[in-house]
C-alpha cells in the first residue's frame, strides 16, 4: 500500500555517502541525536525512491554478456560481461545518448512496489 | 529557568516568524526542560494555562511525547504520562467541540496528544506481563482507545464530574474515573449515539482511530515486532472503526442529519485510507489473523455509484476511485474477487468470466462520470481514473491471457474476444494522448505485459489458433498506437501550452514506451507482421507526389512509422538479413520517402517553438532510420549515392543558416553529420570507389576557417573520410598514404596559414587551430583497424604497409612532430591544456596497438619522451600535467620490456619529484594520478617500482604520510597502491622478496598510519582500507597482529575494543565480513550509530 518503508540502497550512493558522512559529524558534535540522524536517513530512501520515480526523464539500457543471474529475496542480481550501457536523456537534446563501455557491470535490481 | 512565564515566552520566541534570539540555544534551553524532572509539570502547566496559545498548548503535548520516550521506568510515572494524556485530549477537544472555527488551531496540539495516546497503546499492549503482579491497579492492556475516548468524551461537561477537575489531573475523582474508562465498553447504540452527536465528535473519532493506525503502521515499518498490538487491534479497534466507517459510508449520519446532498467529510475517506494501508501491510504477517475490508469496500462502490455531477459534482466518486486506485496500484487481493468482478462489470461493463448476470447498468455510471470529465476537460482526473482502471486489469493480466491464448481455461472464446475488444475500444480512447487522455497512455503496460505473458505460456498449453489470435490483437494494438504517437498529437500538446516542459516529455515517455512495445510485439508478429507493415506503410506508394492539402499529415504518419521500424532494424545486422533486404527492395518508396521525410524537416523553417521541436523530432527520426539502413545501402549504390547526397544538402543547410534559430541548426547538424559518420563507417568499402575525393572535396570546404560549422561536425567529419581512406588499401600502401598526407598537409597548411599570420591569435582562431588539431586525432582514429574487422588486402599485404609506415616515405611523423613542437612550444597554445590534451592523443595515438598493425601515428618511445621532457617545464602544470601522466602510462604499458630502471627513475624525477612540494602535493587530483601511474606501473612492470631508487626515497614516504588523508580520492589511491604493493600477482621471486623486506621494515608504521587514517576517516572511506588491512592479514598475519597490537592503544584507549577487533579480524574471510569487522571497530571507538 502506500508504502510504508522504503529500500536503504541508496544510502549507499555518493549522495548518500556524503549524507551520512555530515549526519556523523553532527552526531560527534553534538548538535543532533542518532535517533534524528535515522529519522534523516528515513526521509532522504523516501525521497531518493519517489524521486528517481518520478522526476527522471533518463532511460538506461545494457547489452552484454550476461555472465551470472540469481533472485533471492525478492532482488534479482545480474552481472553482465563486456557491456555497452547506454544512457539516454532528454529526447529533446540532439546530442542527448551517451554511451559507456564497461567490462563489467552488476545490476541489484529490487521490487519498486515492495516497502522493505 | 525560572518561571513557567518565561519558558512561555521562549517557546512563543520559538515559533515566532522572526525569533530575535538564537533558535538553537531556545531549542537547547527547551529540550533541556522537555528531558528533566520536571517535564510532566510543565508539560501539565502548558496544557492547563487557559490563556496560553495554541503553539503553547502544542509545545506542552510535545513534552508529554519527549517523556513518555524517556521517563518511562515506573508505572506510576507512566500512568501520570497516561492519565495527562487522556485528561488534556478530551478538555481541548472539548473546547475544540464547543467552536471549532475559532479553535480550529487547536487541532495540531489534539492531533499531537491522540498520537502520544498511540504510543501509550502500543507500548501497554506489547509488554509482557511474564510474572504476577502485585500492583492491581497496573493496567495490563488497553482494549480500546476510541471506547475510553467516546466514554470520557460523553463525560465530559456532565454533572458528575466538574469541569475544572478536567485541568487537575491528580484529583482521585478523575483518576477514578479515568480507571474506569481504560477498558470499558461502548456497545454499537452508543457508538451511534456518540457520533451522531455531533459532526465534530464524529470526525474527533475518526481523527483518533486514523492517527493510532498510522503510527501503528509506521512503527511496524520499522521492524517492531508488535504482533500482540495487531491481535489487540484485530479484536476490538478494527470492529469499533469498522462500525464508525460503515455508519459514515452507508450515510446513515447524513439521514440522523438530514443532509439531503450528498456529502462526506474528507475524515472519513483519510481515515479509510490509513486502514488500509495498516491492514494491507499487516495481512503479510502470518503471526495476525487478517482483517476483511470487503464490507468497506462494498459500501464504498455503492457510495461512488451515487455519486452525480447533481449530486456532488462527482466529488465522491473521484474520492473512492483515489483509494481503490491504492488498492489495485499496490495491494490488490484484498480486495476479494466477488468484489473485483463487480468492479470490472462498472469500468467495462463485461465480465471476464460470465455473459449473464451482468449488471450493466453500473457501467451506464462509469460512462456518465468519463462523459462527464471529457466534457468538462478535467484531465487530471481522467488520468487518475485511467491510472485505476489500467492498475486494475494488470492484476488479471495474466488470467486474459490464459483465457485468450491457452487451453487450460474451457471458457467461452467469445467472452475473452469480446473483453478484448473492450479493451481496444479504450485503448483507442478518441482524444490527445497526455492532452486530454490518459488511457492509451497507461494501456501500453498492459498490452506489453499482456504480449510478455503470451511468450512465456509453454507450447502445450497454446490453443491451436494462439498464433492467430495474437497476430490479430497485436496487430490492432500497433494500428492503433501509430496515430497516437504521431507528431501531430505533439503539436496540438505544445500549441495549447507551449511553456509545460513536463507534458512535452510526457508525450515523449509515451513515445519511448511505445517503442519498447513494439519490440516486445516483434517476438510474437516477426517481421512478418511487423516490420513488412512498417515497412509496406512507409514505402508502398511515393509520397511526394501527394496534393498539398494533408501533405502533412502523411509526413507525420512516416514519421511514426518510421520511429518504430528503426527501434526494431535498428537491433538487425540488415546486410546480413536477407528478409529485410528483400522486403525494403520490395518497397521501392521507402528510402525515397524516408529522404524526403528528411527533406521537408530540413526545410521547415523555425517560426515558433512547436516548429523546432518538431524540426528536430523529424530529422531524428529520419535521420537515424537512414544511419540504420547502412547495412542495406552496402549493397544498394543509387540509394546510397541518394543518401549522401541527400545528407551533405541537408549540412550545407544547416551552416548557411545563420538566423536566431541557430541551437535548432546546431542540432540538426549534429544529427546529419553522426549519420554520415555512420554510414561512412558501414559503407566505406562502397565509398572508397567512387566517393573518396568527393568526400575529401567536401572535407576541404568545410575546414576553411570561413565555413560556418561546429568543430565536432569537422572532426567527425575528419573521422568519416579516415574510415574511407583506412579501407583503401587495395592498391598498396603508397596510394593509401598518399591520401593520408593529402588530409594532413590540408590540416598543416591551414595551421600553418594561422601560426604565421602576423595578426595576434584571437580566441576564435584558437579554437580553430584546436578543432584542427582535433581532426588530425580523430582522423589518426579512423584509421585504427577495427578489431572484427578484417580486410583479406590488408593481411595480404601487411608486411608492406608495416614497412612503408616504419620508413614514413612521406615524412608524416615528422611533419607531424614539427607542428606539435609549435604549438606546444609556444606560449599562447602551451598554456591551454586543452592544447596539449590534443597534442598527447596524436602523440599516444598508435600507442595501444598490436606491434604489427601499421598506423601512421606510431611515434617511437624517444620521441614521445623527448617531447614530454621538453615541455613540461613550460606548460600549465596544473591543468595539462594529466594529459602527460596519461600518456606516459601508455608509453609504460607498451614499451615495459625496453623500459630500464634508471629511465623510470628519470622520469619520475622530472615529472612528478620536482613538481611535488610545489603543485602536485598540494591538489588531491594530481596526486591521485600519479598514485595511479605508480599502481599502473606495479601491475604491468613492477620490477621498475621494486628497484626504483624513489621508492625508499619518495613513494614509500609520501605513501605512508597520506594514508591519513582527508581527502577521498587520496585515500582511494593510496590504500590501492599500498594493496597493490603488498599482494602483487605479477611479482617474480626476487620482486617478492623485494617487497617483503621492505614491508618488514614499514610494517609498524604502515600499520599504524593505516589504523590512525581508519579511525579518524569518514564513515564513506572505512571501506577504502578494507582491502589493505586484508591484505597485511594474509601475507604477514604474525606480524600484523603484533603490529596492531603495538598500534591500536596508540590511537585510542579502548582495549577491550581492539581486542575484539583484532581476534575477529584474524578469524574473518571474504571482503563483506572483514569490511563488517572494520566498520564495527570504528563504530565502538567512535559511540557513532549504525543506520
Amino acid at each position: 500500500m502506500a508504502v510504508p518503508g522504503y529500500y536503504e540502497l541508496y544510502r549507499r550512493s555518493t549522495i548518500g555517502n556524503s549524507l551520512v558522512d555530515a549526519l556523523d559529524t553532527l552526531i560527534s558534535d553534538g548538535r543532533i541525536e542518532a535517533s534524528l540522524a535515522m529519522r534523516v536517513l528515513e526521509t532522504f530512501d523516501k525521497v531518493v525512491a519517489e524521486t528517481l520515480k518520478e522526476k527522471t526523464q533518463s532511460k538506461l539500457s545494457v547489452k552484454g554478456n550476461l555472465d551470472t543471474y540469481g533472485f533471492c529475496d525478492d532482488v534479482w542480481t545480474f552481472i553482465v560481461k563486456k557491456c555497452k550501457v547506454t544512457v539516454e536523456g532528454n529526447p529533446e537534446e540532439a546530442d542527448s545518448q551517451t554511451i559507456i563501455n564497461v567490462d563489467k557491470l552488476r545490476i541489484v535490481a529490487c521490487n519498486s512496489k515492495k516497502s522493505e | 529557568m525560572s518561571s513557567i512565564e518565561e519558558v512561555v515566552n521562549l517557546i512563543e520566541t520559538l515559533y515566532s516568524a522572526n525569533p530575535a534570539i538564537d533558535v538553537n540555544q531556545i531549542q537547547q534551553n527547551l529540550q533541556a526542560i522537555q528531558k528533566s524532572n520536571d517535564g510532566i509539570h510543565l508539560a501539565n502547566q502548558l496544557l492547563t494555562g487557559a490563556s496560553y496559545s495554541n503553539n503553547v498548548k502544542y509545545f506542552g503535548a510535545l513534552t508529554l511525547t519527549v517523556q513518555l520516550n524517556l521517563n518511562v521506568e515506573s508505572f506510576e510515572t507512566f500512568w501520570r504520562l497516561f492519565s495527562s494524556n487522556l485528561v488534556h485530549l478530551i478538555r481541548l477537544c472539548g473546547i475544540y467541540a464547543s467552536d471549532t472555527r475559532s479553535n480550529a488551531s487547536l487541532m495540531i496540539a489534539i492531533k499531537k496528544l491522540m498520537s502520544n495516546l498511540s504510543l501509550i497503546f502500543i507500548t501497554i499492549n506489547e509488554t509482557e506481563h511474564v510474572t504476577e503482579d502485585n500492583n492491581t491497579q497496573v493496567i495490563k492492556q488497553w482494549n480500546n482507545p476510541i471506547n475510553t475516548f467516546i466514554h470520557l468524551f460523553s463525560e465530559y461537561g456532565s454533572k458528575q464530574v466538574l469541569a475544572n477537575n478536567w485541568t487537575n489531573v491528580d484529583d482521585p475523582m478523575m483518576a477514578q474515573l479515568l480507571q474506569q474508562s481504560i477498558n470499558c465498553d461502548v456497545s454499537y447504540d452508543n457508538l451511534l449515539k456518540f457520533v451522531a452527536t455531533s459532526q465534530t465528535f464524529n470526525e474527533l473519532t475518526l481523527t483518533f482511530t486514523e492517527i493510532i493506525i498510522e503510527d501503528l503502521t509506521k512503527y511496524q515499518s520499522k521492524k517492531h515486532n508488535v504482533t500482540r498490538v495487531h491481535e489487540m487491534v484485530h479484536e476490538r479497534l478494527y470492529i469499533s472503526t469498522m462500525a464508525l466507517l460503515n455508519i459514515n459510508i452507508t450515510l446513515e449520519l447524513n439521514h440522523i442529519h438530514n443532509i439531503t446532498k450528498l456529502q462526506l467529510s474528507d475524515s472519513v475517506f483519510k481515515c479509510t485510507y490509513a486502514w488500509i494501508n495498516y491492514i494491507s501491510m499487516t495481512r503479510h504477517m502470518s503471526s495476525v489473523t487478517s482483517m476483511s475490508l470487503s464490507e468497506i469496500f462494498q459500501n464504498l462502490m455503492n457510495l461512488m455509484c451515487q455519486s452525480s455531477d447533481q449530486t456532488d459534482n462527482f466529488y465522491i466518486a473521484e474520492k473512492v476511485l483515489s483509494i481503490f486506485g491504492n488498492v489495485f496500484a499496490n495491494d490488490p487481493t484484498m480486495m476479494s474477487f466477488d468484489l473485483r468482478q463487480q468492479i470490472e462489470v462498472i469500468f467495462l461493463g463485461i465480465s471476464r468470466t460470465s455473459n449473464t448476470n451482468v449488471d450493466t447498468s453500473k457501467n451506464a455510471w462509469m460512462l456518465q462520470y468519463m462523459n462527464y470529465l471529457v466534457t468538462n476537460e478535467m484531465t487530471e482526473e481522467l488520468k487518475e481514473l485511467a491510472i485505476c482502471i489500467v492498475d486494475y486489469l494488470q492484476i488479471s493480466n495474466l488470467d486474459v491471457c490464459n483465457k485468450l491464448f491457452s487451453s487450460v481455461h474451457s471458457n467461452d472464446y467469445n467472452i475473452s474476444q469480446e473483453y478484448i475488444k473492450v479493451l481496444l475500444q479504450m485503448t483507442n480512447f478518441p482524444l490527445t494522448p497526455v492532452l486530454q487522455e490518459f488511457f492509451s497512455v497507461r494501456m501500453v503496460d498492459f498490452w506489453a505485459d499482456l504480449a510478455d505473458s503470451y511468450v512465456n505460456l509453454p507450447n502445450e498449453a497454446l490453443l491451436p489458433n494462439s498464433t492467430q489470435i495474437g497476430i490479430d490483437i497485436f496487430q490492432q494494438v500497433i494500428n492503433i498506437y501509430l496515430p497516437k504517437i504521431s507528431l501531430q498529437n505533439k503539436q496540438k500538446i505544445i500549441e495549447e501550452d507551449a511553456q509545460d516542459e513536463s507534458a512535452i516529455h510526457e508525450f515523449d515517455d509515451f513515445r519511448s514506451a511505445v517503442i519498447e512495445l513494439s519490440q516486445n510485439l516483434w517476438s510474437i508478429l516477426g517481421n512478418e507482421h511487423l516490420t513488412n507493415m512498417l515497412v509496406g506503410g512507409i514505402g508502398s506508394s511515393d509520397a511526394s507526389t501527394l496534393p498539398e492539402d494533408g501533405k502533412m499529415s502523411v509526413y507525420y504518419q512516416i514519421e511514426a512509422m518510421s520511429f518504430i521500424a528503426d527501434a526494431l532494424m535498428s537491433d538487425m545486422n540488415l546486410s546480413e538479413s536477407p528478409w529485410i533486404l528483400n522486403i525494403l527492395r520490395k518497397n521501392p518508396y521507402f528510402v525515397r520517402n524516408i529522404l524526403l521525410l528528411f527533406q521537408i524537416s530540413i526545410q521547415m523553417a523555425v517560426t515558433s517553438k512547436a516548429v523546432s521541436i518538431l524540426k528536430i523530432n523529424m530529422v531524428r527520426s529520419s535521420s537515424k532510420m537512414i544511419g540504420t539502413l547502412a547495412g542495406y545501402l552496402t549493397s544498394n549504390e543509387a540509394d546510397l549515392s541518394q543518401c549522401i547526397q541527400t545528407l551533405f544538402q541537408g549540412l550545407e543547410s544547416c551552416s548557411a543558416e545563420l538566423s536566431a534559430n541557430k541551437d535548432v541548426y546546431d542540432k540538426v547538424e549534429i544529427m546529419i553529420i553522426k549519420t554520415i559518420s555512420i554510414i561512412c563507417d558501414t559503407c566505406r568499402q562502397q565509398l572508397s570507389v567512387q566517393y573518396l575525393d568527393h568526400f575529401i572535396g567536401v572535407f576541404s570546404s568545410l575546414l576553411q576557417p570561413t565555413a560556418t560549422v561546429s568543430g565536432f561536425t569537422r572532426s567527425t567529419l575528419a573521422k568519416s573520410v579516415g574510415y574511407i581512406i583506412e579501407c583503401r588499401v587495395q592498391n598498396g600502401p603508397e596510394e593509401q598514404g598518399k591520401y593520408i598526407v593529402q588530409i594532413l598537409d590540408m590540416i598543416e597548411d591551414l595551421i600553418d596559414q594561422c601560426l604565421d599570420s602576423p595578426v595576434n591569435i584571437q580566441h576564435e582562431r584558437k579554437d580553430y587551430i584546436l578543432n584542427l588539431l582535433n581532426c588530425i586525432s580523430e582522423f589518426g582514429s579512423a584509421m585504427i583497424h577495427d578489431e572484427d574487422y578484417e580486410s583479406t588486402a590488408l593481411i595480404q599485404m601487411l608486411q608492406q604497409y608495416h614497412e612503408f609506415w616504419q620508413n614514413d616515405p612521406f615524412q608524416c611523423r615528422v611533419k607531424l612532430l614539427n607542428l606539435i613542437e609549435r604549438i606546444l612550444g609556444s606560449p599562447v597554445f602551451n598554456k591551454d591544456s586543452s592544447f596539449v590534451e590534443v597534442c598527447c592523443l596524436i602523440l599516444g595515438k598508435a600507442l595501444t596497438l598490436p606491434d604489427d598493425d601499421p598506423h601512421f601515428l606510431r611515434y617511437s618511445m624517444s620521441d614521445i619522451i623527448n617531447v614530454m621532457l621538453k615541455y613540461v617545464q613550460v606548460i600549465e602544470l596544473s591543468t595539462s600535467l594529466p594529459y602527460f601522466i596519461y600518456l606516459l602510462e601508455r608509453l609504460v604499458i607498451q614499451f615495459k620490456t625496453q623500459f630500464s630502471v634508471e629511465e623510470f627513475d628519470y622520469l619520475f624525477n622530472e615529472l612528478f619529484i620536482k613538481y611535488y612540494n610545489a603543485l602536485i602535493g598540494r591538489d588531491p587530483d594530481l596526486l591521485q594520478m600519479m598514485i595511479n601511474f605508480v599502481i599502473t606501473v606495479l601491475d604491468k612492470a613492477p620490477h621498475l617500482v621494486l628497484n626504483s631508487k624513489c621508492l625508499p626515497g619518495f613513494i614509500i614516504p609520501q605513501c605512508l604520510k597520506l594514508l591519513p588523508s582527508n581527502e577521498k580520492f587520496t585515500i582511494v589511491a593510496v590504500t590501492k597502491f599500498w594493496t597493490k604493493l603488498i599482494n602483487n600477482r605479477k611479482y617474480s621471486q626476487a620482486d617478492l622478496a623485494n617487497m617483503q623486506s621492505l614491508i618488514m621494515v614499514q610494517g609498524q608504521e604502515l600499520v599504524y598510519q593505516t589504523m590512525y587514517g581508519l579511525y579518524h576517516t569518514q564513515r564513506s572511506d572505512l571501506n577504502s582500507y578494507t582491502d589493505l588491512i586484508r591484505g597485511l592479514v594474509a601475507k604477514f598475519p604474525m606480524e600484523t597482529k603484533e603490529w596492531l597490537i603495538s598500534a591500536l592503544p596508540q590511537i585510542c584507549d579502548k582495549p577491550t575494543i581492539h581486542e575484539k577487533f583484532v581476534n575477529r579480524l584474524f578469524v574473518t574471510r571474504g571482503s563483506r565480513a572483514a569490511g563488517n569487522v572494520i566498520l564495527t571497530w570504528w563504530l565502538e571507538c567512535t559511540a557513532l550509530p549504525s543506520y
